[in-house]
This record gives structure tokens, C-alpha cells and sequence, in this order.
């Protein structure tokens, strides 16, 4: 069949617009990842506040891994689907900003100077997003950023001056994913075999509906509007409606890829893939506010850990079904207490503790509270093990859903005192075999944390040579944005 | 010798200010030029040019531009972040060469002195600011769809976030307020939402009864029904007798569109959304539907959520323009409440009323106090307030059908000329052979005069009614007719008063319930009383804090606030009060007089009672306190940031804190040595020398708010000195200092208030209207009106620049 003649009909079928040079792009004009019958690579990022309590995290060799650090051990299991990386730092500067909103504009970022101005946030790219760029371009959501965000913390940016909000309501995310679609896991040997015979994933026969049709009709009234109104501001504003603009259009985006990849997913549905799904059982009620659901986190660790289970379990299925394969999950919060989970000493606010566990020198530290802050990251690192545990449970056809990951396990700060040297990182899962793994790779004099970005990057297929102030930034060295003995 | 020449730097510039047009000002100026070339340039040039001058600009900032004297003080926003950084240690920073003690307290001198400077006729500083797209945040855009569609509405429920945070404390500043993917996303589920509440087609379960009801009368009213008509969740709804679809979706939706749009003319929009209307109707789909298609598309749309201030093609770029009349209207409403114009800002601003000088001819509504008969007090709440509270939705139903009444004592005789009215929705006709009366006695006794009496059902609504000559008296009522329980929804009477129209719309918005967003959106988030739900305080150390507790300390603040703008009363209230609301656990826990039962009311304060102010409330000491103690210097810290403006910078990155004792009950025993040996570290005495002896003074209150004259068994010190020398002693000794810089404290809410008005950052050109601005107030008793009335007529809320001219529409 034509292809372009198959795209004409889908257009005619749904009222659509043609004059909009962006809507061929609505169009993939490939299926990655399945072509060679292989699942595809993801990329996740599982991130906690409070960095972490170094002694009792850094391996104490380079090399193979050999005993983890108390930290770590909960990861022991998974020993060498493993990549530990030490002595990795951001320099980025700042300004107008509080200490722990530098260390979370230049968190994923990397960015060389991060600003607030006027209430906004000006940050880089951030490497999530710029992974989307490419990765997102075959899935119904090119990303998706779940998770306790917002605030003092802000981790994603589209742009310089876009940052992402992130969802921290486990329905709503649910709902995202997967209203108006079946969840259902993709059988990639056979979308392979389909490939091969030459079928597209976009079929003339697509049933239009016909609300779908109007609801077209209104994004289209709206970007006309915005199009009228663009001539009566000034260019300042003008660029802020671009913002509106893409995202009317970014709305588009999916309803077009719903409706493109129906006989796709008739065909998943009819004889999906090996893994199966496990949906989330208890979801807060419709109309639930966010408050409601994570004000109890900060006062109870065992609802905490309910919450991080479920925003995990989240990521392992919107992975597993492809509805994305770029995901942040951001977990954690500074303002929590740690009852239970804490059981030395008597303060319990995490936010204390951090500060009081960490002084220039670990050794002025109160030894009480950092024993507190190890114990709290421990805890982190359990719950992030259980997502590991069942990633490398998921048969994909061949290989596990953790073989064909790259998971980055870090925090948006290095330690409890909004250090910003020798972050703790973790890379898990094989990234579909391009990852070195089983080993701890040791950066003695330090690293920018940006290199790791563009590591992460050219291994997710996205061709870059320099990432935030990989080249710029006072631990730049002579690495030039690399990170030898990564792959 | 030095120090002289500093000295002689700041007589020098108050001369130039005070007395420049004077003989000798050419010498002035003559002389600060010499100060500012022979000792200023040179430590800029020595200390600060390698990384911030001609050759590299290091954070944008070059030195060199500045030539002479003139261009020096116009940059007092540079010198603003350059004392800061100078003071905290971090300029210059360590891996360059230091600069000398002396080097740094006359660039210091210098730079404070200059950042005083304003020179007001200087064209620079007349200047409104640049012009804003402002999209509705998520507390305007709730109020909005409220006042818009007449139903309660929160689209936190679709997740959509609440845009309140560092750097955006009211959340409304134009320049954060983006649109990002994710949030069109919310912005069309919201709508779908609201739509579903509108038609009754969404899960009556997930909502509460009341809002079904408002959701019902509402759309009998959008589509011109007979009230209880349309009581099935459902769009079987037709167009009126011998109209035809497309006639009467147009007459529906022009007036609401035009409302949506908050008074702008958009002809081509009603076409468009029109044409969905068609579309809809063409694929089959039913009137009711197909209305709701175009409602749809309306919630999604730039204008409505956008405020838009368009540029004006009969103006150049960057002219400085008056605000038009409906431009005028939107800024007053989502200033003063958060939401859009009423109709009657609308219709003001139609007649270009809003912008006219001179006194007004408009009648305005009589903002009076409720008085009622007796029986008028019912079994469903003190139900008279609600004729008067501006809301169609909450009505007075008498608890018997005997006579009994509902009035205004307008607190003078004034001159009546309309009485305005809307009856109970559904049951407008109980309102026949009801009265309106004018009295000049309260108990209606003597001199009663008969204003109108009501002949006919009213309409749907509010009825106006003009009188045949003014009636000038103090009390006026609604005597219901006989068996008909009130039924009355609102009730109003207006006549001509002084003033202009702006300023007498400004006085009838504060008095009006939605006015209530001031103390919601602006002053809890001005006081951070939002923290106190996080507030660290914990249960285990203090088992009294708890949730209902911690909610009475909230609800305090809260009617605090409400009671300053209801009652008009001196923001220096704030610092000091002989008042304050408690209900019985407050009352308890402050050991104030006895009061019972769970309701907040008004208490009177003595002296002895330790209260009064912010600085005795326990939400504000609460939200300031570790989980086990009080801190001294988040107090402090919440004193100089929240109440004087003048935030210290954070600490130094990785500072070694107080460590806690294992063994609460050591919990203070040294706590105060602790933190004397702590603050004398170089790198932290500046800024803990301003902040604990503010903190120390209020040691009295424990961590929650509670009055100690102890700690554990040691005795509190709470005595201290301040870097300008003020030695204090204890709360009261606090107070007085604050009062004693008032000026500081107005300036600070005055340009908390005026950054709120505008949504945006001030800037330096704002400290003339400022200035203007707590001057007024200074004259006026500080009274919260005049704050509000000098801002609505400040420069930057009257003005604005005209964009540049659009270019050609550029197709990609």
C-alpha cells in the first residue's frame, strides 16, 4: 500500500487540517525498535531528595562490584545489571535562586547558569526532555514526569524557559495514559514480522469517530483565535503564545495518534506480547485534589512508601506497554518525617535532619542525624530495588524489560547540604546491551554530571556531542563530555 | 578620613534631593560627579571590573557603562544585588583578590546611599512596566468559571496545579504563568468537567447537592427556561417556541461570549464558534449538544484564558497609554477579587463611565449594616446576612410565615433613588405585595415612608427600580407580605454619593464578599499562614497542636485579615491590636477569658493577655518553630522578610548547624550560648545579628504560641541588641520597635500589594508610585481603603505601554 496515499485518507476521514505543516509529522514514518523483532530502549530516572550519605554509599574500590555499601546493598540481587558511577559533579551557577532550587534547576539540566526572574525559571534542556526529542516520537506520550515536584524543585525543562510540571496524582496519571485506550502490551516479534511484510501501523480502514472530528474543529477555532491575537501583542508576548500554540498543538498530537494507531493496537490486543500486565488496584477517587493524597506522605513513611510504589509501578507500565519511554519519577520530600524509619535519636523532620547530618566536613556533622539520613536513604534505595526486581521479572520476548532499560537512580542534590560534588548515581538494567554493567566506574578527580547526560543520550540513539556545561564547567577536565569506561 | 569623605558623599546627595533646584545645586552636582570619579570608580575599577566590566560581563553585569554620576543612579537595582552579595561575603569572590575593610564600607556607604536616591521627575522613572499577557492562574480561573457560569468549580480536581511558590507568592505573576503541553491537556478535561456539571451530566455522587442545584439554575437561565424546568442530567433541551437552532444558539451565545471575553469586542469569534455550533448540528447532534460545543471551545480559547490588553493601532510602540474602560474594569476585578467584572463594571466601562472625571451621576449601592426584625433569625443560620451578601444563590427563608423583616442601617441619612432586588430563585412570585420602606428610626417607628411595593412576580434575577424623587434616610427594609417566609435573594438601595465613579466602585468592590480574596490570595500568602499546615511542630512534643487547634490558629489569622478590610482599619493593625478571634480551645490555650463552644469570635485585649498583632498569634509563631523548640532565628528571619521586607540571604552552602542535644530535657539549657557561639562565625554574625535578638524577644512563646515565663526550670532571656543599636526586651519591647519603623512596614505591604495589583515584579521605576502611595496612607491613619484606593490610582495601574505594531503574519 502507498503511504502517502493511506496518510490522504486518514486526513480526509477526520476533517483535519491540512494547511498545518506540523501535522505530517503527526504521522511516524517508521516503527523503531521493532524492525529487528527487539523491544525497544527506555529510559527512566528514579530520583530522590536529600542526595545521599557518601560513605555509605560509595563503593570503596573501582571496578567489579564486589559488597555494596549499606546504602546500596538492597540492590545486591541485581549486582550486575548494575553501574555505579562516583565523583560526579554539577558547576552550574545560579541566580535569585534559594540553595535548593540551584541544586534542582541544574539537576537533570546540567545547565551552566540557572536564574529565577520575575517568578519564572530559566534553567537548559534537560536531558529526560531531550531524550523525548527522539525517543518520544513513537509513543503516545513522548514523555511523562510523575511524581512529588513543583516548588522549590523543579527538575524538567522543554526549553530554557519551559519547565515541565510534573503529575503527582496517581488517577490522573492512570487516566493520562490510558483514557480512550486499552492498556495492553505490545507483542514486538510480531509488530517485527509486520514491519517486514510491509504493513504500516496506519491503516485506511481507521474508524474516524465523529466526535473526534469536532473536537478537531475546536483545537482549530482555538489556534485561529490564538493566530488573531498573536497580531495584537508585543513580541514578548507574542512568543509567550507560541507556548499556548504548541500546546493546542501537542493536544493534536495525540488525538491523531490515537486515531493512527487503533489497527495497531487491535492487533497487540488480539495476540499480545509475553509479560503480563499488572494494573494499579486502588486508585484515589475521580476529582480527588492533590493535597488530599500527599499530605499524609509527610507524616507517615508507610503511606510514603505506598505512594513511591505506586508512582514506580506506574513507570514499569507505562514502559511495559510503550505508552512512553522517556520517564521521570520524582520521589521523596524534604519536608517528610521519618518515624520508624528513623530509630536514632529523636528528630524525625527530614529537612533537620539533612542539615544538621551534613556540615563541610562529614566529620563536624552531627553523627546522629547523618546515621538518621543514611538510615532514610537506605529506605529509598529498598523501594527503588523492589522497581528493579520487577523490571527484570518482565519477560519482553528474549530478554527482560530491565535488560532493555537504562534507569538512572540519583538525587537532585549530592548530599543533605545542598552539596553539589560526588552525586550519588546509579545506572540500572543494560540499556539493550549497550551498557557495561556489573562494575563501579570512578571519577577520582571528578566529572561534570553533564557528560553522563550525554552518555546516557548517545546510548538512547540521540547524536550529541556536548550537554549542559559538559565542556564548559570547572570539572570539565580533559573529558571532553565523555566518560571513558561507561560503554 | 575616609569615613569624612563618605559622610560628605551622603549630605551631598540628600542636598541634591531636598534642595536641588536651589543656587547651589550645579555645585552639588558638581561635587558628587568628583566623589563619584575620585573614590568610587577607582575601587570598582580595581575590585570588581576584571569580571564585570568593558571586556567580560560576568551575570550581565558591567561596571564601566557607568560614565558619571546620572547614569550611577540609575542603576539602583544593581546596587540593590551588589550590597547584598558585597555584604555576604560572596563579592568578590574568594579565588580573586580581596578588598580592603576600607575599600568595602565606603563602596558600601556609597551604594545605600545611592539605592535612597529617586529623582521623580526623571522620565526614566515614569514608567508603567512592561506590557503583560496575563493567563488566569488556578485561583482566578475557579473564580472566574464561578461568576462566569454561577457554579462552584475547583479544577484542582483535573490536577491542574496551584501556580503559589518561592518567587510567586500570590501566584499570579504574568511572567510564570505559562501553558505547557500538560496543562492545555487540563485546561480541555477541566472544561470537559465543567461542561458535565452544567448539563447534571457528571456523577451526582462526586458532588455536593448545592452545586447540582446552582448548576441547575444556571442552565435554565443559559437557555432561557422557566425556573425548575430542567431537572434532568441531559441536553433535551429546544431553542424557544418559533426560533429557529441557529437563531437562538447565536442569542445565547454573543452575551456569553462577550462576558467570557471580559468585554471585548471579537466579532469574527462569534462566527467561529458558530460554525461549530453548524458543524455539531450537521453531524445530527442535538441543540442542547451542540450548544455545549461551543462552550467547549470557549473554556479552551487564548481569550478567555488570557487577559489580554491588545495594542492600540492609534498609538506608536512603547507609548505610554491610559487603560481603557474594560482593560480599567478587568484590572480592578482580578485585582480586588480574583475573578471578572460584574455586569455593573461591565456596563460602566460600556458607557465609558469608568474612566470619567469629575463626581459621578451614577447611582451607587449604600454599603450599610444588616439589621433585622425580630423572627428573621432562622433555622438555617443567621440568614439576613445573606440578602445582602451579593450572592443570587443564598437567600433569607424565614423559619415562620409570621411578619418579620430584613433592613440596612446605612449608618447616615443618605439620599435614596433606586432600590435594587432579586428574589429567591424558583420562587420569585412570594415576593408579590412585598414592601420596600425607608425609616429614620431602626425599629421603623416613626417616619416611614413607602419605597415601592412589589405588584407584579418579579423577573428572574435582580430588579432595579428608580424612585420618582430621592428619599433621603438612615434605615431602610423589606417587609415581606404576610405567610411568604422572606424569600428575598438580595437587596440593595443606591442614590448619588461623592467621589468619582472609579472611586466609588473601588469602595463597593472592597465591600463586596468577593473582595474576600484579598485576605485569601494576598495577605495569608503575604504571612506564609499557608506553612502552618506543615508547620514542624510536632504532636510527640507538643500533643496540644493539634489539627483543630492548629486550624482555630489559621482561622484567626484569617478573620484578622477580613476584619482590617471590612471594617477599614489601620494596617498598622498588623503590628498591634486590642483585638483578636478565639474560639474555646484558642481562648484555652492562649489563657484568655472563657469563651465556649467551636465558633471564632471577637475577643478584647489587655495587656496582660501578651497578644495582639501578628507577633501574638500562635499561627505565625507556630509556622516559624522547630519540630521540638522555638527558633529565634526563623523568627527573626519571618519578622525582617515577611513584616519589613528586608530578607536576609540565605546561609552560606554547607554552614555547620546547631546540633541537638540527645536529651530533650536539655532542650534549651544552652541553647541561646549555642547559638551566641554559632552567630559569632564570621560568615554568619552579619545576618544572625539582625535576626535573633527579633527571634530572642519573642522567646515568651513556646513553640507553638503558648506564653512561658520559663524554659524547662531556667529563666528566659529574652533581652537583646540590635546592630542599629536598640536594645530590647521581651515582645512589647518588640512591637514598639516595629512601630517605631512603620514607614518600613507600609512600604513593604505597599509593595507586596502593588507587585499583587499588577502581576508582575516591581521594579525601579516603581519606587515613585510607592512613595506616592505611603504618603497618602501616612496622611490617612494608614486605613486599608486608602492602601487599596492609592494603588487602583497609582501610575502603573492607571497606564500601560502599547505594544510594538504586529508584523505580517508569518506562516511557517
Amino acid at each position: 500500500m502507498n503511504r502517502s496515499r493511506t496518510r490522504r485518507h486518514v486526513l480526509q476521514g477526520s476533517g483535519a487540517l491540512l494547511a498545518l505543516p506540523f501535522f505530517e509529522s503527526l504521522f511516524p514514518t517508521r516503527v523503531s525498535g521493532a524492525v529487528d523483532g527487539r523491544p525497544p530502549v527506555r529510559f527512566g530516572i528514579f530520583t530522590v531528595t536529600g542526595g545521599t550519605v557518601i560513605e555509605s554509599w560509595k563503593p570503596v574500590a573501582a571496578g567489579p562490584l564486589a559488597i555494596l555499601p549499606s546504602i546500596l546493598r538492597p540492590l545486591d540481587f541485581a549486582k550486575q545489571d548494575l553501574t555505579v558511577i562516583s565523583g560526579l559533579c554539577h558547576g552550574g551557577r545560579s541566580d535569585n535562586v534559594n540553595a535548593h532550587e540551584h541544586c534542582s534547576l541544574t539537576h537533570l539540566t546540567g545547565a551552566a547558569f540557572v536564574k529565577k526572574e520575575g517568578g519564572k525559571l530559566y534553567a537548559d534542556i534537560s536531558v529526560d526532555q531531550a531524550a523525548a526529542q527522539t525517543l518520544g516520537r513513537d509513543t503516545l506520550l513522548p514523555s511523562l514526569e510523575i511524581g512529588l515536584n513543583g516548588g522549590e524543585k523543579n527538575y524538567s525543562f522543554r526549553s530554557r524557559d519551559a519547565v515541565v510540571p510534573y503529575e503527582g496524582n496517581p488517577r490522573l496519571i492512570f487516566d493520562r495514559m490510558f483514557r480512550g485506550r486499552t492498556p495492553v502490551v505490545p507483542n514486538w516479534t510480531r509488530r517485527a514480522s509486520a514491519a517486514a511484510h510491509g504493513e504500516q501501523g496506519i491503516s485506511a480502514a481507521t474508524p474516524v469517530r465523529v466526535s473526534d472530528s469536532l473536537d478537531r474543529s475546536v483545537l482549530d477555532l482555538v489556534l485561529a483565535q490564538a493566530k488573531d491575537l498573536r497580531r495584537s501583542l508585543g513580541r514578548h508576548d507574542r512568543h509567550k503564545l507560541e507556548t499556548y500554540l504548541t500546546s493546542v498543538r501537542a493536544v493534536e498530537t495525540r488525538l491523531a495518534f490515537l486515531e493512527s494507531r487503533q489497527q495497531e493496537a487491535l492487533s497487540d490486543l488480539a495476540s499480545p506480547g509475553p509479560s503480563k500486565l499488572s494494573l494499579p488496584k486502588e486508585l484515589p477517587k475521580q476529582g480527588t485534589p492533590l493535597w488530599e493524597i500527599t499530605r499524609p506522605l509527610d507524616q507517615d513513611p508507610s503511606c510514603h512508601a505506598e505512594y513511591i510504589r505506586l508512582m514506580a509501578d506506574m513507570m514499569v507500565l507505562a514502559f511495559q506497554t510503550d505508552t512512553t519511554r522517556v520517564m521521570t519519577v520524582a520521589v521523596g520530600s524534604d519536608e517528610s518525617l521519618f518515624p520508624g524509619v528513623v530509630t536514632v535519636g529523636y528528630e524525625r523532620h527530614c529537612h533537620t535532619l539533612e542539615h544538621q547530618g551534613n556540615s563541610f566536613r562529614p566529620e563536624d556533622a552531627d553523627p546522629i542525624s547523618r546515621e538518621a539520613c543514611r538510615q532514610i536513604h537506605a529506605w529509598y534505595t529498598q523501594l527503588f530495588a523492589e522497581t528493579v526486581r520487577k523490571m527484570k521479572d518482565l519477560d519482553e520476548g528474549g530478554s527482560s524489560l530491565l535488560d532493555n532499560t537504562v534507569l538512572l537512580f540519583t538525587s537532585y542534590m549530592a548530599d543533605g547540604g545542598h552539596g553539589r560534588e560526588d552525586y550519588p548515581v546509579v545506572l540500572a538494567g543494560k540499556a539493550g546491551g549497550a551498557l557495561r554493567s556489573g562494575h563501579h566506574l570512578a571519577f577520582e578527580s571528578k566529572a561534570p554530571m553533564a557528560n553522563l547526560y550525554v552518555e546516557l543520550l548517545n546510548l538512547l540513539g540521540v547524536p550529541t556531542k556536548s550537554f549542559g556545561d559538559s565542556h564548559t564547567s570547572q570539572f570539565a577536565g580533559q573529558f571532553d563530555g565523555r566518560l571513558p569506561g561507561l560503554v | 578620613m575616609n569615613s569624612c569623605r563618605i559622610a560628605g558623599i551622603v549630605i551631598g546627595i540628600c542636598f541634591m534631593l531636598f534642595v536641588s533646584r536651589s543656587a547651589s545645586a550645579a555645585e552639588e552636582i558638581a561635587f558628587q560627579e568628583q566623589i563619584f570619579q575620585e573614590q568610587i570608580v577607582p575601587i570598582l575599577h580595581l575590585r570588581c571590573a576584571n569580571c564585570h566590566g568593558a571586556e567580560t560581563q560576568e551575570a550581565d553585569v558591567d561596571f564601566s557603562i557607568l560614565s558619571d554620576t546620572p547614569s550611577a543612579l540609575r542603576q539602583r537595582k544593581l546596587w540593590r544585588k551588589a550590597i547584598a552579595r558585597i555584604e555576604a561575603g560572596e563579592m568578590p569572590p574568594a579565588s580573586e583578590p580581596p578588598i580592603t575593610p576600607d575599600e568595602k564600607s565606603n563602596l558600601l556607604s556609597w551604594m545605600k546611599q545611592t539605592v535612597e536616591v529617586v529623582d521623580c521627575n526623571d522620565p526614566a522613572n515614569r514608567d508603567p512596566g512592561p506590557n503583560l499577557l496575563r493567563r488566569l492562574s488556578l485561583v482566578e480561573y475557579n473564580r472566574t468559571i464561578r461568576d462566569l457560569l454561577g457554579f462552584e468549580y475547583d479544577a484542582a480536581a483535573v490536577g491542574m496545579p496551584e501556580e503559589i511558590g518561592a518567587g510567586n507568592p500570590f501566584g499570579n505573576l504574568a511572567a510564570a504563568l505559562d501553558i505547557s503541553p500538560v496543562l492545555m491537556e487540563k485546561y480541555f478535561s477541566a472544561a470537559d468537567q465543567i461542561l458535565d456539571r452544567l448539563f447534571g451530566t457528571e456523577l451526582s455522587s462526586s458532588v455536593d447537592d448545592r452545586i447540582q442545584e446552582q448548576a441547575r439554575v444556571s442552565r435554565e437561565q443559559l437557555f432561557g427556561l422557566n425556573p425548575g424546568t430542567w431537572r434532568n442530567p441531559d441536553y433535551e433541551v429546544a431553542p424557544p417556541i418559533g426560533v429557529t437552532h441557529r437563531d437562538a444558539a447565536r442569542a445565547l451565545i454573543v452575551p456569553f461570549l462577550r462576558r467570557a471575553y471580559r468585554g471585548q469586542d471579537r466579532a469574527d469569534d462569534s462566527d467561529r464558534v458558530l460554525a461549530l455550533f453548524d458543524q455539531a448540528q450537521s453531524q445530527g447532534k442535538s441543540y442542547g449538544d451542540s450548544v455545549r460545543w461551543m462552550l467547549k471551545a470557549i473554556l479552551v480559547s487564548p481569550p478567555f484564558l488570557y487577559r489580554v490588553e491588545p495594542s492600540r493601532s492609534d498609538s506608536l510602540p512603547d507609548d505610554i497609554v491610559p487603560l481603557g474602560d474594560h482593560e480599567l474594569a478587568v484590572r480592578l476585578s482580578y485585582f480586588l477579587w480574583s475573578s471578572m467584572p460584574d455586569d455593573e463594571l461591565f456596563d460602566l466601562a460600556d458607557r465609558q463611565r469608568l474612566t470619567a472625571t469629575g463626581p459621578s451621576s451614577e447611582p451607587i449601592k449604600f454599603v450599610g449594616r444588616a439589621i433585622a426584625g425580630p423572627g428573621a433569625e432562622s433555622h438555617q443560620g443567621n440568614n439576613s446576612e445573606k440578602v445582602f451578601d451579593g450572592d443570587l444563590l443564598t437567600a433569607l427563608d424565614g423559619p415562620n410565615a409570621a411578619s418579620y423583616w430584613v433592613g440596612l442601617d446605612l449608618g447616615q441619612a443618605l439620599p435614596i433613588q433606586e432600590v435594587r432586588f432579586a428574589g429567591r430563585v424558583g420562587f420569585e412570585q412570594r415576593m408579590l405585595k412585598g414592601v420596600f420602606q425607608a425609616s429614620d428610626s431602626a425599629d421603623f417607628f416613626t417616619n416611614v415612608v413607602d419605597l415601592w411595593t412589589v405588584t407584579e412576580q418579579p423577573t428572574r434575577g435582580w430588579v432595579t427600580r428608580s424612585l420618582e424623587s430621592a428619599v433621603t434616610a438612615r434605615y431602610v427594609r423589606y417587609l415581606p407580605p404576610a405567610d411568604a417566609y422572606g424569600n428575598i435573594a438580595e437587596f440593595e438601595v443606591r442614590g448619588i454619593a461623592a467621589g468619582t465613579v472609579l472611586e466609588q466602585q473601588v469602595r463597593r468592590m472592597l465591600a463586596d464578599p468577593r473582595a474576600k480574596s484579598l485576605s485569601e490570595t494576598f495577605a495569608l500568602h503575604w504571612l506564609q499562614i499557608q506553612n502552618l499546615l506543615t508547620a514542624r511542630p510536632s504532636t510527640e512534643f507538643f500533643p496540644e497542636f493539634n489539627a483543630q487547634l492548629r486550624q482555630a490558629m489559621f482561622d484567626e489569622t484569617a478573620l484578622f485579615c477580613e476584619t482590617l478590610r471590612r471594617e477599614d482599619r489601620s494596617v498598622l493593625e498588623f503590628l498591634d491590636a486590642d483585638y483578636t478571634f478565639v474560639n474555646e480551645d484558642l481562648a484555652r490555650f492562649y489563657g484568655l477569658p472563657e469563651v465556649t463552644g467551636k465558633e471564632m469570635r471577637r475577643v478584647s485585649l489587655l495587656p496582660e493577655h501578651h497578644r495582639g498583632g501578628l507577633l501574638g498569634m500562635a499561627s505565625v509563631l507556630s509556622l516559624t518553630s522547630h519540630t521540638s523548640r522555638t527558633s529565634p532565628t526563623l523568627r527573626g528571619k519571618w519578622i525582617l522578610e515577611v513584616l519589613l521586607g528586608a530578607p536576609p540571604p540565605p546561609p552560606p552552602a554547607n554552614v555547620s548547624q546547631i546540633k541537638e542535644e540527645a536529651d530533650r530535657q536539655k532542650e534549651i539549657q544552652s541553647f541561646r550560648e549555642k547559638l551566641t557561639q554559632h552567630a559569632e562565625n564570621a560568615a554568619c554574625a552579619a545576618c544572625h545579628r539582625k535576626m535573633d535578638p527579633l527571634g530572642f524577644a519573642l522567646d515568651n512563646f513556646d513553640a507553638v504560641g503558648r506564653w512561658r515565663e520559663k524554659s524547662g526550670d531556667r529563666p528566659l532571656d529574652v533581652s537583646g541588641e540590635l546592630p542599629t543599636g536598640e536594645k530590647l526586651n521581651g515582645a512589647r519591647d518588640l512591637k514598639n520597635v516595629l512601630l517605631a519603623r512603620k514607614s518600613e512596614f507600609v512600604n513593604n505591604l505597599t509593595e507586596r500589594m502593588l507587585a499583587y495589583a499588577l502581576g508582575r515584579e516591581l521594579d525601579v521605576y516603581d519606587e515613585c508610585p510607592v512613595r506616592q502611595i505611603t504618603a497618602t496612607l501616612r496622611q490617612d491613619e494608614f486605613r486599608y481603603s486608602t492602601l487599596v484606593m492609592e494603588i487602583v490610582k497609582s501610575f502603573p495601574f492607571q497606564f500601560r505601554k502599547n505594544a510594538e505594531h504586529a508584523l505580517p503574519e508569518m506562516e511557517p
